[in-house]
Order: C-alpha cells, then sequence, then structure tokens
C-alpha cells in the first residue's frame, strides 16, 4: 500500500524572532493606511492612490467562484511590518538573523554563482538590494520600488503603475492598491540583452502578517529579460496573507521570460495577480511552480497587444494535504497574427484540490491569431479532487483555437515496468510524476529546476 | 418578468466571462395547453397524464442522493438544487410550474423491446407550446424515441420542452431530437436522465432551425457499467443564439459518457457551450470524453466554450479537446484544384459536419426529413 507523507519543510520552516521589529496593528482602515504611507514617505499621488483602492476593496465583494477563503480576516492580519534595518547594497551589512535566513535559503550564494542581481525582501520591506555592475553599465536599472517612486524614473513609475492592474480589477488588487510595500523595479533600455537572470526573493517572517509586493518590469524595445522570482514562509497556526502584484511591459521586439517558484507555508492564502503586456513582435514566457499555500488564486494574465505578439505559459501545481489551489493562466488576444500556448499541468494528493482555470479570449481584431491549450492533471489517490475550468470567448473567424486536456492516475503498467527494472515502488511513483513535471523543470535554469525537482521528491517521499 | 438563469455550469469561474450560466431577461408567453399526444402505442407502452407536483415526486424518488463531495473546491452553491437534475436546471421546472404545465408520463415496461422508434412531432403551429414528459423505461427495455421540433416563422414566440428519464437496470434509450423550427421563435429544451445498472442513453440532438435556442442535458449515472452517449450538431446562421448545456455525472463504477459538438457558425450568430464530465468519488474504472469541432464562416460571430472536467475519483480517465476555427487554406486549395469553389467546399465540410452526427439517427422517414430540412437550410 502506497503512504504518502506531507512534505518536510524543514528547509523553509523556520522563524526569526521580531520582537523589535516595527509592526502595524492588525486590521485594515484609513488610517492603517496612511500610516503605511507615511512610513514610505508616499509621494501625495500615491496616497491618493491608496486611499482610493481602500474605498475599492470596501465596496468589491469576495470572490464567489474560488476556493473558500473564509479563514482569511483581514482583521486579524498586520499589512505592514518591518524588521529592524533599512536596506543594504552588501549581505554583510544586513542583520544576521536576517542574512542567515537568507543564508539558508541559498540566496547570497545563488547570486555570486548565476544572477545578475538580487533583491530581497523581508516581511514588508526589501533588506538588500544589488545588481551587479556590469549590468548596471548596461543601464539596466534594478532598484526597490520606493527608490524608483521617488528617483530618476518616477515619471515612468507614476505613468505604469496599477494601469495593468487597476485597483478596481478585483477585490486583493484594491487591497493591494492600498497597502503595497516592498517589490522592485526593472527597466532594461533598448536593444539591451542581460544574459543572466535577476532574482527577487520574497519571505515573509512574520506571523498574522500580510505581505503586499510590488513587481513593475519594463522591457524596452529588442530588450530581453529573464526575471526569477522566489518566495517561502515558516509556518503558523494562523493564516498569513500575500496579495502582490506584478505588472509586465514588453515592449516591441523584446523578450521577457517570468520565472517563479511558489513556497510558501501552508497557512498561506495566496491572492496575487500576475500581468502582462506584449507589444509588436515581442515575446512574454512564464513558467510558473505552484508548490505551497493553503490557498492559491493564481492566473498571469497576458495581453497580445502588439500584431505577432507571442506568450507561452508553463506551468505545474502540486496541491498536498490542506491545500486548494486554484491556478491557470488568461491569454486575452488583440493584435492581429498573435500566439499564445499553455501548457499546464497538475498533480494532486493526499486531499490536495488542485483546480486548472484558464480563460483565452479572442477580440475581433485579432485575426489570424492561434491559441493552444495543452493541460493535464493526475491524481494519486482517492482523496483529492483535480478540476479543469477551461473557457474560451473568440470573436473573429479567422482563428485557430485548440483545447486538449486529459487527467487520470498513475498507470500501475508504468509502475510494474519500473518495478521490473529493480526501482522500488516509491521511486518509481516519484520518478514519474518527476517525468510528469519534466515540460517545466526543462524551462528552469538548471540551480531552479534541481530545486523543483526536489520539492516534488519530498512531496513524493515516503511513498 | 423575472430572471431566470439556465445551463448552469456545476463549477463557477470568472463572473466578468459570462459563462455561469444563461440568464434569461424574457420568456415569451406559456400556453400549457394540451397537444397532440403520442398517438396509438405499441403493446408494453402507457402514457397517462399527472401534474406538476405529482410529476416532481415521482421523479425525486428516481433522484441520485447528492453527497457532501458534490461541493466542489470547497466553495457552494456549486450544485443547484433541483429534484430531478437536468441540462436547463431547477429555474426552467419553476418556470414550467408557475406556467401550470401538466406532465406526461410514458412508461415502458420491464422487458419490452420495441423494434419500431415512437415517433412524436411537437407541433408548435398549434395552440399549446408546453411538452413536458416523463419517459420511464424499464428493466432491460429498449426503446429508440423521436421528436422533431416544428413550427413556421413567428414573432415572439415559445416552445417549452421538458423530457425527463428514467432508464432502470438493463434499459437501452435513445432520445433524438431535431428542431427546426422558424425565425422568431425561441426554444427551450430540457432533458435529465438518471441510470441504473447497464442502462445506457444515447442523445442525439440537432438544432438546425432559425431561432433562439437554449438547450441542456444532464445524464446521472448512478448505476455500475451505466453508459451515455451524446452527439450534438448545429448549425447558428443570421443573429441566433444558441446556448447549450450538457454534464455528464459519473457516479458507478465502470461508467461512461462520451459527447461530441459538430457545430457550424455563420452571420451574426452565437453560440456558448458548456460542457463537463463529472467524476464522483466512487466511479471507479469511469471514461469520459468530450469534443467539439466548430466550424467558422461568419466574421461576426460569438463563440463561448466551456469544456469541463471535474474529478473527485482517482481511478478513471477523462479527456476533452476542442477544435475551433475556420476551413483550412490548404483543403480549399486542394478543392479549388479539383474545380470546387470555395462557396461550395464550405457547403461540403458543413454537410460532413452535420452528417457525422445524422448518420446516428435511426434510418426512414424522420432521418429523411431532417435531411431535406437540412438542404433547405444549406441551399439558403
Amino acid at each position: 500500500m502506497t503512504q504518502i507523507k506531507d512534505i518536510d519543510r524543514s528547509l523553509y520552516d523556520f522563524k526569526d524572532d521580531e520582537s523589535d521589529f516595527y509592526r502595524l496593528q492588525e486590521g485594515l482602515t484609513e488610517e492603517t493606511v496612511r500610516r503605511i504611507s507615511g512610513e514610505k514617505h508616499d509621494p501625495a499621488w500615491m496616497l491618493e492612490h491608496r486611499l482610493r483602492s481602500l474605498e475599492l476593496y470596501n465596496k468589491i465583494p469576495v470572490p464567489d467562484w474560488g476556493p473558500s477563503i473564509d479563514g482569511l480576516d483581514m482583521d486579524h492580519i498586520s499589512s505592514y511590518v518591518r524588521a529592524n534595518t533599512d536596506m543594504k547594497g552588501t549581505w554583510e551589512e544586513v542583520p544576521e538573523d536576517i542574512r542567515n535566513t537568507f543564508e539558508k535559503l541559498g540566496i547570497p550564494q545563488a547570486e555570486r554563482r548565476s544572477l545578475a542581481g538580487v533583491g530581497a525582501q523581508y516581511d514588508s520591506e526589501l533588506v538588500y538590494h544589488n545588481v551587479r555592475e556590469e549590468v548596471a553599465q548596461q543601464g539596466v536599472v534594478y532598484t526597490d520600488m520606493e527608490s524608483a517612486l521617488t528617483g530618476e524614473y518616477a515619471d515612468m513609475v507614476r505613468e505604469h503603475f496599477m494601469k495593468l492592474v487597476p485597483p478596481s480589477d478585483h477585490k486583493f488588487a484594491a487591497l493591494h492598491g492600498a497597502v503595497w510595500s516592498g517589490g522592485s523595479f526593472v527597466y532594461v533600455p533598448k536593444n539591451v540583452k542581460v544574459e543572466i537572470p535577476l532574482q527577487s526573493y520574497f519571505r515573509l517572517n512574520a506571523k498574522g502578517a500580510g505581505q503586499f509586493e510590488h513587481t513593475l518590469i519594463i522591457v524596452d524595445e529588442g530588450a530581453d529579460l529573464h526575471f526569477i522570482e522566489g518566495c517561502s514562509a515558516p509556518k503558523y497556526n494562523v493564516a498569513n496573507l500575500h496579495a502582490g502584484c506584478v505588472e509586465l511591459y514588453v515592449s516591441k521586439g523584446a523578450r521577457l521570460r517570468y520565472s517563479t517558484i511558489e513556497n510558501w507555508s501552508k497557512n498561506m492564502y495566496n491572492l496575487n495577480t500576475k500581468r502582462a503586456v506584449v507589444e509588436e513582435d515581442a515575446r512574454m514566457e512564464w513558467v510558473s511552480g505552484s508548490f505551497g499555500s493553503h490557498v492559491s488564486y493564481l492566473y498571469p494574465t497576458t495581453i497580445l497587444k502588439g500584431d505577432r505578439s507571442y506568450c507561452e505559459f508553463t506551468g505545474i501545481t502540486f496541491a498536498g494535504n490542506g491545500q486548494n489551489l486554484d491556478t491557470g493562466a488568461k491569454m486575452i488576444h488583440i493584435g492581429k497574427d498573435t500566439s499564445s500556448y499553455i501548457n499546464s499541468k497538475s498533480v494532486s494528493k493526499d486531499g490536495g484540490i488542485s483546480t486548472y482555470r484558464s480563460s483565452i479570449q479572442i477580440a475581433k481584431s485579432a485575426k489570424g491569431s492561434k491559441s493552444t491549450v495543452d493541460c493535464a492533471s493526475l491524481m494519486l489517490d482517492d482523496i483529492s479532487r483535480s478540476d479543469t475550468i477551461p473557457a474560451m470567448d473568440i470573436r473573429t473567424m479567422d482563428a485557430d483555437v485548440g483545447h486538449e486536456a486529459k487527467i487520470g492516475r498513475i498507470s500501475d503498467e508504468a509502475v510494474f515496468y519500473l518495478m521490473s527494472r529493480g526501482i522500488d515502488e516509491a521511486q518509481a511513483r516519484a520518478m514519474i510524476v518527476s517525468g510528469f513535471a519534466d515540460s517545466v523543470s526543462k524551462e528552469l535554469p538548471l540551480e531552479y529546476a534541481a530545486e523543483m525537482n526536489n520539492l516534488i521528491r519530498l512531496e513524493m517521499e515516503n511513498t | 418578468m423575472k430572471k431566470r438563469t439556465v445551463n448552469h455550469i456545476p463549477a463557477l469561474t470568472w463572473n466578468a466571462l459570462r459563462v455561469n450560466g444563461a440568464v434569461i431577461e424574457e420568456t415569451p408567453a406559456l400556453h400549457p395547453e394540451k397537444t397532440a399526444g403520442f398517438g396509438k402505442l405499441p403493446e408494453g407502452v402507457s402514457c397517462r397524464e399527472i401534474s406538476f407536483a405529482e410529476a416532481l415526486e415521482w421523479l425525486a424518488a428516481a433522484a441520485p442522493e447528492e453527497k457532501p463531495e458534490a461541493v466542489v473546491a470547497g466553495k457552494v452553491p456549486i450544485y443547484h438544487p433541483q429534484a430531478f437534475a437536468t441540462g436547463l436546471g431547477a429555474e426552467f421546472d419553476e418556470l414550467l410550474e408557475e406556467g401550470g404545465c401538466r406532465v406526461e408520463l410514458l412508461e415502458i415496461e420491464d422487458n419490452v423491446r420495441l423494434t419500431e422508434p415512437v415517433h412524436r412531432n411537437l407541433d408548435f403551429e398549434g395552440e399549446g407550446n408546453t411538452f413536458v414528459t416523463i419517459l420511464h423505461v424499464g428493466k432491460n427495455a429498449e426503446a429508440v424515441i423521436l421528436l422533431d421540433e416544428t413550427g413556421r416563422d413567428a414573432e415572439n414566440a415559445g416552445a417549452y420542452i421538458s423530457t425527463k428519464a428514467v432508464l432502470e437496470e438493463g434499459a437501452r434509450l435513445t432520445l433524438v431530437k431535431a428542431q427546426m423550427l422558424g425565425k422568431g421563435r425561441k426554444c427551450f429544451d430540457d432533458t435529465g436522465a438518471s441510470l441504473l445498472k447497464d442502462a445506457s442513453f444515447s442523445f442525439i440532438r440537432m438544432d438546425l432551425g432559425e431561432g433562439d435556442v437554449y438547450a441542456g442535458v444532464q445524464a446521472e449515472l448512478v448505476g455500475k457499467d451505466a453508459s451515455f452517449d451524446a452527439k450534438t450538431a448545429y448549425i447558428g446562421r443570421g443573429t441566433q443564439t444558441i446556448d447549450l448545456g450538457y454534464n455528464a455525472v459519473l457516479r458507478g463504477p465502470r461508467t461512461k459518457a462520451e459527447m461530441l459538438f459538430n457545430g457550424v457558425l455563420g452571420g451574426h450568430a452565437s453560440k456558448t457551450l458548456r460542457f463537463t464530465i463529472d467524476f464522483r468519488r466512487g466511479a471507479k474504472a469511469s471514461l469520459g470524453e468530450e469534443k467539439e469541432n466548430l466550424l467558422v464562416l461568419g466574421d461576426d460571430v460569438g463563440i463561448k466554450t466551456m469544456p469541463i472536467i471535474l474529478c473527485g475519483e482517482e481511478d478513471m480517465e477523462g479527456h476533452h479537446g476542442a477544435t475551433i476555427g475556420q476551413l483550412d487554406e490548404e483543403m480549399l486549395f486542394y478543392m479549388a484544384s479539383r474545380g470546387i469553389d470555395r462557396k461550395e467546399a464550405e457547403r461540403l465540410m458543413v454537410r460532413a459536419r452535420l452528417d457525422t452526427v445524422l448518420r446516428t439517427v435511426p434510418e426512414g422517414g424522420f432521418r429523411t426529413g431532417i435531411a431535406k430540412y437540412t438542404e433547405r437550410a444549406l441551399e439558403a
């Protein structure tokens, strides 16, 4: 009999003492919003934006279509927690306990080995930000959002901030607009190719707190960037909330790859919003691995605005005990001859619920467009759930749309075959699941593919 | 006028897409007057009229028990409570009940195997415009029921059809519905079926008419080895709205559901198709397959498709596929090289799609009638 145990998260499940941290009282009021704005020395327009967002948050209802978020009570969430430090440019300057946290997560090591720049956020603020000299010399701007709001690129930030994801979009976009803090701003100038990736890592250490970082990336004409996002948190017995926002602008002829390995703890409500607009002849690539969280609502959205723009989404979701992960993607075709491809995999086990949800919208203007969706789900036991809820909305005859989905379990024949070659059953099942996830892991840089395979191995341990 | 939502999907999605159900702002008047019956019935088959309340009571006893795991993704309400589940759903039943409709209960006795189909023309030219029927197919009984829905062009006229079928152990039912209503008519056609062990339900639907249509089917595969096979063809033109909702709920072990939709859409027509295969826990070794092929011939069409698979059972296999697009240029070039112009090529391809379903209709006058109607539609 196969028994699948829950993941050993000791690698991620450690906590720092937060007794000397600055922490706003739990709950969400106008006073909370004004205090966050004051803490961050917002320009006047940003305070106005926050207050308008709060009004919207109070008006917009909770979604009636996804997993239950009844366990999330904003009266018990602190919207802002700041460690007793400001942002540093070298790891040596970062307070020891926080530095140790990121050391355990392997961030400084990864930076030395294979990254062009790193931003490390701890609770509500960045504690470390650095970009390699040679990359900065190319004119690449990689900085924290607060500095960007008032620095050389202030006008550019104001022009783009929450324009792709307006606070009116949904309740948690409004919440983000009201209390956002931290995150990164990236600008890649025309025709600059950033050869190695930039990375932001988000760590939520505080109990009963929310993290609301904002990531704004503008890749100018003909430029090329790979951005990696990672996240984790220790597990508490109360709800934590992540309602970040990612806005990506991919200019004419540019390419942006945005990779995420999401590994929040299983008390986390991950209500994140990601959106990209892609101009003429540009290319957007999403690579997404969702492993953590108690509840997730995550559907990266791509607006294929320019003619011949292209988007590819490759994602895997692994839902285990106590998890209800509702993930997928949205593609909106507006330009002519645009193309999109979604390749989604999901695995459910040990009572976990995995839902693939997507929408493909092809406007009347999107003549000659093509869209293909390929999704596969694997059920590892009979107490889990796996649902596939795709939608297509097509307004032109001149489009080709294909959708394929399959759902099933690990075949006994495959396990038997591997066992007949001397592999035990647990290993055989883990190998099959790794193979199932291969189309996602091969899209990641080696180190991150190894991390993802490690997560799968941990999930399948002791089977 | 009360707004009503029909063709709910069993698991909601983004409201902004407006696909969670079809909202009917206004329905044409119901006329529950008596309509022509089934006529002379073969031996072993009887028909009697009962009240709507009696019908609901009768059906409730045949409906499968809803279990707590029916709540999908931890969110309610997902399954809309209905005494006996159908595609259009509870609000359509309410409409019929409020309209004072009576119900005909057609019963086929155990072990009766009808050699000839039972044909009934649902003629909407007459006074009545509601046909509410329960089909009770006894143990190991076998029947083919053919319903053609006809009526000339008429402004804001309604056609209300409800067919609920209870298939006992080993029963086999083929139900064919051919909708050939004229312009201006709004057709609401609802079907629900409950299948016990070894029962088999073959459902064929052809939407060839020129009015708006809202049609739904729900098949509940309760017993072991029950099977459901649905084949649907439709053609949308002018400013027609075609709204289809099909749900196959696999509850018993080794159950099987297959759904095929072949459609053609042109002019300014719009089509919404929601089709779900729902594997409930306990549906071990079950299979579900759903497929849509849509040929698009007009550049002002609206197409919405939701191919859903819900799964609470590990030991099953589910597939769905959808291909939506216009005629392939290479194929057109090939046809042109053989002297077939674009218009003729379109006609051939439309006919091929419809014929795939038409061929499954039992041979005879009924099929010939549909074929003739189809030809006239293609000529137009």
